[in-house]
């Protein structure tokens, strides 16, 4: 199967304040089939952010490809990124942020189909964003309503029924669903996973939070200080993570169960500057399984297991995921 | 059984709004032991913050706060009413004996003086001691924290350090005068994981190492299961279970607290089965809050003519473990 988003060798530097160069993204590069969930994990620095920013091209990358159904879209003049952005939508983590208050819902869900010249009429567009509306769970008198009459999990559904609106085959979501109280955040992971099985979304998933990716993701990319450490099924990098990196973020998930009695691995130290990482192994000063040629050269991503790799030189690190009880 | 450190009788906290008066903590009553960690649960609007800024005496007008009392012991064994002291007395216990941390850094740091100069002030504040042995004192609290090379982060701007040494060095001015209490709201959830773990080490450590109790406040339920000793869940201002945190995450009685708990996504959970279970529902707008049981709208368990007519008390359900549940005895997880 072709896929629907083939990134290669995607680089995003930044000039940083006071000179120097800040190197968000370093030689990024997966591919993205038609309907499939990858989700994107790593710490504030790892550089998802700026991955699912470029690949809706709201930000240009410093070097790399990313083919979009076989086109670059890297070079897209504007008038040819609005039949893109018409396939390609964001959903934002703070859903206050991202609707005009002075929009009504029906005037923000309709914005997108006006740009996009969808809807014959007036009322063709109402009737479709009544649609959108239920198919989100929100009542039919939200049309009139404004976002500050929301609570935060139902301005979330708002985002997510704009997003929709120009029916996407693409979806990146940021942070979706963190900026929500606990009991609402499920409401808001069983929609998006709903949706995009019923509509056969593909969706870039970036998160922090480790569980929450796994289980809304098909596969995983764990990022570190802008480089991917691993990539693989979610199911398998979380039962048997490959890469140190990926195990010290499994560790430090807390757990509700006050008997857990594995060792948690804690990382020493800061992350690294981004101006001016570690030579080799972008990780390996934190590294509880560094050896001195990891400094030498940047390791490659190796095969690892079935569509599963990892970026580590070591072959011999002992996968003992003891939290794994349902795996 | 010893008397506790802290004892918060029927604290209730309000805010007057146009449009009428806000309850957000409703005749709440807890304690914490010497040394012992109290980790409050609560969503937003739940009142968890209120409490803990009651308890600091940092509720200012148009807020109300009332209560029987707030009795603490302090360093010299004396009880004291916290919600009777003049401003002047208060500030003598913050700082010196209760101290506050919060989410954000940046919000408690000022951003123009050193790190050091900001600890030293909350030493010299407290206790009579030269700027020399402050800093001493400064510089050995970093190292404490794991901060490295503190000498020199001393002479550091807030801007200058990572979020987690920002997070490290408020720990600093907070612990700096050695409290016998700290209340952390939200002291982790700004922070990445692995780094959220180094700062629960840490407080931990130190607790041990102090013999300091914590009040603890989050949301995450994960959080709360690694450091609590005991946990109150609260909902929409109210207590609403209390009790040993095993007891609680092995047998809560508490539809609520059931719902926070299999709502969580765990790693390695299997999705080909049910969605999540998520509860219903949104928080209750607190100026129409509802008749009954807070709760009842979005529990699976209400009963009609029950649970949506009758306030439940707080009932004891086990050693310890109390819930606010008409139908406990019928609740299991």
């Amino acid at each position: 199967m072709s896929a629907l988003l083939d990134v290669t060798g995607l680089t995003r530097h930044f000039t940083a304040a006071h000179g120097g160069t800040v190197r968000a993204v370093e030689d990024v590069s997966f591919a993205l089939a038609e309907g499939e969930v990858l989700g994107l994990v790593g710490e504030s620095g790892s550089g998802k952010t700026t991955i699912g920013q470029t690949i809706l091209r709201l930000i240009d990358p410093t070097a790399g490809r990313i083919l979009f159904r076989g086109a670059d879209i890297t070079g897209l003049p504007a008038r040819e990124l609005k039949a893109f952005r018409r396939e390609a939508q964001p959903i934002f983590q703070d859903p206050f942020g991202s609707l005009n208050p002075r929009m009504s819902v029906e005037a923000i869900i309709t914005e997108p189909l006006i740009v996009h010249g969808i809807g014959r009429d007036r009322a063709e567009r109402r009737a479709r964003v009544l649609a959108l509306l239920e198919q989100v769970g929100l009542p039919r008198d939200s049309l009139k309503r404004y976002p500050h009459q929301f609570s935060g999990g139902q301005r979330q559904r708002i985002s997510i029924a704009r997003a929709l609106a120009v029916e996407p085959a693409l979806i990146v979501a940021d942070e979706p669903v963190s900026a929500l109280d606990v009991s609402i955040q499920a409401q808001i992971i069983n929609l998006l996973r709903e949706l995009q099985q019923k509509l056969k979304l593909a969706m870039l998933f970036i998160a922090h939070d480790l569980a929450v990716v796994d289980y809304i993701s098909d596969r995983m990319m764990v990022l570190y200080l802008g480089r991917v450490m691993e990539i693989g099924p979610a199911r398998s990098l979380i039962a048997a993570p490959k890469h140190p990196y990926t195990m010290a973020l499994i560790s430090a998930v807390p757990e509700p169960d006050p008997d857990r009695a594995d060792k948690r691995i804690v990382l020493e130290g800061d992350l690294p500057s981004p101006i001016d990482p570690p030579s080799g192994c972008v990780f390996r000063t934190r590294c509880p399984y560094a050896l001195p040629a990891c400094a030498e050269a940047v390791p490659e991503l190796r095969q690892v297991g079935a569509g599963h790799q990892a970026a580590c030189i070591r072959e011999d690190i002992p996968t003992d995921n003891r939290r794994m009880r349902h795996a | 059984m010893k008397a506790p450190l802290l004892e918060v009788r029927g604290l209730t906290v309000s805010f007057r709004t146009e449009e009428g008066e806000i309850v957000a903590v409703d005749d709440l009553y807890f304690s914490v032991g010497r040394g012992e960690t109290l980790v409050i649960v609560g969503e937003s609007g739940s009142g968890k913050s209120a409490a803990s800024l009651a308890v600091m005496g940092l509720i200012d007008a148009p807020g109300k706060v009332r209560c029987e009392a707030i009795d603490f012991s302090d360093k010299s064994g004396r009880k004291r009413d916290l919600s009777r002291l003049a401003e002047a007395e208060m500030q003598r216990i913050r700082g010196a004996e209760i101290a506050m941390i919060f989410q954000e850094p940046m919000t408690s740091l000022n951003p123009v003086y050193t790190i050091g100069e900001q600890i030293i002030e909350a030493i010299t504040f407290h206790e009579p001691m030269s700027g020399r042995a402050a800093r001493g004192r400064a510089e050995e609290m970093l190292a404490l924290l794991g901060v490295p090379d503190p000498r020199r982060r001393l002479d550091a701007y807030p801007h200058q350090l990572s979020g987690g040494m920002r997070q490290r060095a408020m720990i600093g001015m907070a612990l700096s005068c050695r409290p016998s209490l700290l209340i952390a709201d939200e002291p982790t959830t700004a922070l990445d994981v692995t780094v959220q773990a180094q700062i629960l080490e840490l407080i931990r450590g130190l607790q041990r190492e102090l013999g300091m109790a914590v009040i603890f406040i989050t949301h995450n339920l994960g959080v709360a299961a690694e450091i609590a000793d005991r946990i109150m869940v609260m909902y929409a201002g109210q207590a609403v279970e209390s009790g040993p945190c095993r007891a609680i995450f092995r047998g809560t009685h508490l539809p609520y607290t059931i719902g926070l708990m299999r709502s969580v996504p765990r790693l390695g959970l299997d999705r080909s089965a049910a969605p999540l279970p998520a509860i219903p529902g949104n928080m209750p707008d607190p100026r129409r809050l509802p008749r009954g049981c807070r709760f009842h709208p979005r529990c699976s368990f209400a009963e009609p003519g029950l649970c949506d007519l009758q306030a439940p008390p707080l009932e004891s359900c086990g050693d310890n473990h109390q819930v606010r549940c008409l139908r406990w005895r019928e609740v299991r997880a």
